[in-house]
């Protein structure tokens, strides 16, 4: 998926039924993809990995957490996950060479992106890029991912 | 724009500027410029503007008007002419002229001497030998010109005042240059100042007596300068040879000796600047002088230092230098800000997702209430997810807590207060609050209490503070490692009545080229945690103390804290005073005595 998208997903239809994850009901289902979505964390602070990890979770989605662009890579070629969220602000001790890897496996893979804060560096090229500014309110966020993973294909069953 | 500024008299401290084509002078309230003198005629002098100065005209006044102790009916002002009317003494300055060359086109400071410039540094002295020049001996043997130099440097200090009021920077250096060659024999000068921020020397002004070549630049040697700066010494050099035998013949061929002296600005509390003059000895002159080429003496070194001094002031009192050192102070401000922002924006963030966490929560428990007992499964998982957002936003608020303590204690001129305190407990008491966040991280916390640990007095709630700034940094850094370690042990030097505390960690240590840096306020090697103000808070706090922080670090080895401060032994407050008389043993009471 290219360009831009920001679309606004206004409640699900989607029945209630949908598999728990964590023990923690889904509000509203709205990552009802099947397999559930892989999201990959990437932030230097466990309490926003935490967080993030919590509210996704309830939505339904999969986790994966790494505290830095260097891990995110490894994860990324390991796990293929369906979208990755990278907080650059949090991750000023790595260097611009990892944020660079990580940007140009995302792309290749057409991982979508979603980074949160600004930075000098250089991320890209990326195929899907959604910048959000920091501090950000989760709800906006949640739909933000929520809509980005359901413009794109279905992906083929992993292993 | 001119100005007077009264330097005697009842009006001492007024300045008025001259701005009109006429001002009048005298005792009554009709005058622009108004003296309360009562031995001035109510319309005693005018000045008139004339140029770019003014001229300064008697109107009959019956004490008469003197410029310079000579009377004057009529007289064109110049820039430092003292005027006396009735008991008040005026000073004037006018308008100098800028030249707008650019200066720093026309003088070169070179890193070394060139090949053909042989100067070195024939004598130095510091700016308080120099200043004592200004002080008038018992026994004043000096040559005329010296007392002459003399009354002109009143003369130059009294300007110095007042043009700090009135001129600019670029007009104050002018002026100052002016008045050097006034006094001294020089062909040509500039003066430098030094740039706050990058500490380079920066030319201002310069100067060539008439008759010199102007173009020529004038090449100052580096290593000179910076002599001057560093040691705070005036040089006078000279590049003459030492040769005592003196060849005639050569010195047709050679192009003559020069000259130079340099001396520091120093302020009041550093080096503004530096001022450069020198000459240029042609053979002639040489010859004329039987071989001797001094035309620069220590005498006129004593003198340009004690100049420069004066000068230095007056660089201080002027806008320009002020706004050097607020851009400077508000840097170091915006920096404190942007670092404090970014800090307080973390901790935002975090209370967002904590406040997200509990507002989830709440709608699933509003969701499954009232409904039968099989959603009691629901309605805990709903009061998990509230208590997990709640710990978040607890955990946020201590940071923020912890930020504002941190910074009142960086910023407070805050004297400990010593209460008599146990050392032993209060470590145990940052021990204890620590361990549950030991754990988390999964590092081992030991505490190691001192054998004897007598009372000693100091702030506890600030020892606290400093030990747990200092034994949080340790834990975060075994954060990475397998077995991380955090050892914390206290002992007090009888012999030395030294308090000791000992941090130690096997965590990442500190690399050498950052060690002089942890100290500094706002730098954190700890990625997002730290806010930077933990070491700079724990090293005030035990310098308020009189002690201090040793550090001694090694990467992938660990580090090792030790605070320390004096303290003696106080005499515990239950300890009972010594009796006199017989001790009373307690005796049991009869047991039969119950009735």
């Amino acid at each position: 998926m290219h360009g831009l998208l920001i679309s606004a997903y206004r409640g699900s239809e989607f029945p209630p039924q949908l598999p728990l994850h964590n023990n923690l009901p889904p509000v509203n289902g709205a990552f009802c993809l099947s397999p559930p979505a892989r999201i990959l964390i990437v932030d230097s602070s466990a309490e926003a990995r935490d967080i993030l990890s919590t509210l996704l979770r309830r939505q339904g989605a999969e986790t994966i957490k790494a505290a830095g662009p260097s891990c995110a890579t490894a994860l990324l070629r390991q796990k293929t996950p369906d979208l990755i969220v990278f907080d650059v602000e949090s991750s000023t001790s790595s260097s611009q060479e990892e944020t660079l890897d990580l940007g140009r496996l995302a792309s290749l893979s057409d991982t979508p992106i979603v980074v949160l804060g600004t930075t000098k560096r250089q991320i890209g090229p990326l195929t899907t890029e959604q910048f959000v500014s920091k501090p950000y309110h989760y709800g906006p966020l949640i739909r933000r991912i929520e809509s980005l993973l359901g413009s794109q294909p279905a992906r083929e069953m992993r292993g | 724009m001119a100005s007077l500024f009264v330097i005697q008299g009842r009006d001492q401290g007024t300045r008025f500027k001259l701005e009109e084509t006429v001002h009048t002078v005298g005792r009554t309230q009709n005058n622009s410029v108004r003296l309360h003198d009562t031995e001035i005629s109510r319309a005693h002098a005018e000045f008139v503007q004339r140029g770019n100065n003014y001229i300064l005209r008697d109107l009959g006044s019956s004490n008469g008007t003197f410029v310079n102790g000579q009377s004057a009916s009529e007289r064109e002002l110049v820039s430092g002419d003292q005027i006396q009317l009735g008991k008040s003494l005026l000073l004037y300055t006018g308008f100098v002229e800028v030249s707008d060359e650019n200066v720093a086109d026309k003088i070169d400071i070179v890193p070394q001497a060139a090949q053909d410039d042989a100067s070195r540094i024939v004598a130095a002295l510091s700016h308080t030998e120099g200043s004592e020049w200004l002080l008038p001996e018992a026994s004043d043997s000096s040559s005329p010109w010296i007392a002459r130099a003399r009354s002109n440097l009143q003369i130059m200090y009294r300007t110095a005042l007042a043009v700090s009021h009135t001129m600019d920077i670029d007009q104050l250096l002018a002026r100052i240059m002016e008045m050097i060659f006034e006094w001294v024999d020089a062909d040509r000068g500039c003066i430098m100042l030094k740039d706050t921020q990058t500490d380079a020397l920066v030319p201002k002004v310069r100067r060539h007596r008439r008759g010199v070549r102007s173009d020529e630049k004038i090449t100052i040697s580096k290593t000179i300068l910076d002599y001057v700066v560093q040691h705070n010494e005036g040089v006078l050099t000279s590049d003459a040879r030492d040769d005592k035998r003196w060849d005639p013949a050569k010195s047709i061929v050679k192009l003559g000796v020069r000259e130079a002296i340099c001396v520091p600005m120093q302020g009041r509390y550093n080096v503004v600047g530096v001022i450069y003059i020198d000459t240029s000895i042609t053979p002639q002159r040489m010859l004329m002088n039987e071989g001797k080429a001094d035309q620069f003496t220590e005498e006129h070194l004593r003198l340009m230092i004690a100049i420069a001094h004066q000068a230095a002031l007056a660089v201080e009192d002027t806008s320009y230098y002020k706004a050097m050192v607020q851009a400077e102070r508000l840097a170091a401000v915006g920096q404190t800000i942007a670092s404090l922002s970014h800090h307080i924006k973390n901790i935002l963030q975090g209370v967002r997702g904590g406040s997200y966490l509990i507002e989830l929560g709440l709608g699933d428990h509003d969701g499954v209430a009232g409904l039968d007992d099989a959603n009691d499964e629901k309605s805990a998982k709903a009061v998990d997810t509230i208590r997990k957002g709640w710990k978040i936003v607890e955990r946020n608020q201590q940071r923020i807590s912890s930020l504002v303590m941190d910074m009142l204690t960086f910023s407070k001129e805050r004297q400990p207060e010593p209460k008599p305190s146990d050392l032993n407990e209060v470590a145990g008491e940052v021990a204890e609050h620590l361990q549950s966040r030991a754990e988390e991280l999964g590092v081992e916390l030991q505490w190691l209490p001192a054998q004897d640990m007598p009372t000693l007095m100091f702030d506890p709630e600030a020892m606290h503070s400093a030990i747990l700034n200092i034994v949080t940094n340790a834990l975060d850094a075994c954060d990475e490692s397998e077995h991380g370690t955090v050892t914390i042990s206290a002992a007090y030097d009888l012999a030395d009545k030294l308090a000791r505390l000992v941090i130690e960690d096997n965590g990442a240590g500190i690399a050498p080229d950052q060690i002089d840096s942890i100290f500094n306020v706002f730098v954190s090697h700890k990625g997002g945690r730290g806010t930077g103000l933990g070491l700079p808070v724990s090293r005030k706090i035990l310098e308020e103390h009189g002690g201090q922080i040793l550090v001694d670090s090694k990467v992938g080895r660990g580090s090792r804290f030790t605070l320390e401060f004096p303290a003696n032994p106080q005499v515990a407050v239950h300890e009972s005073p010594p009796q006199a008389g017989p001790t009373i043993a307690s005796v049991e009471p009869p047991s039969s005595v119950h009735s």
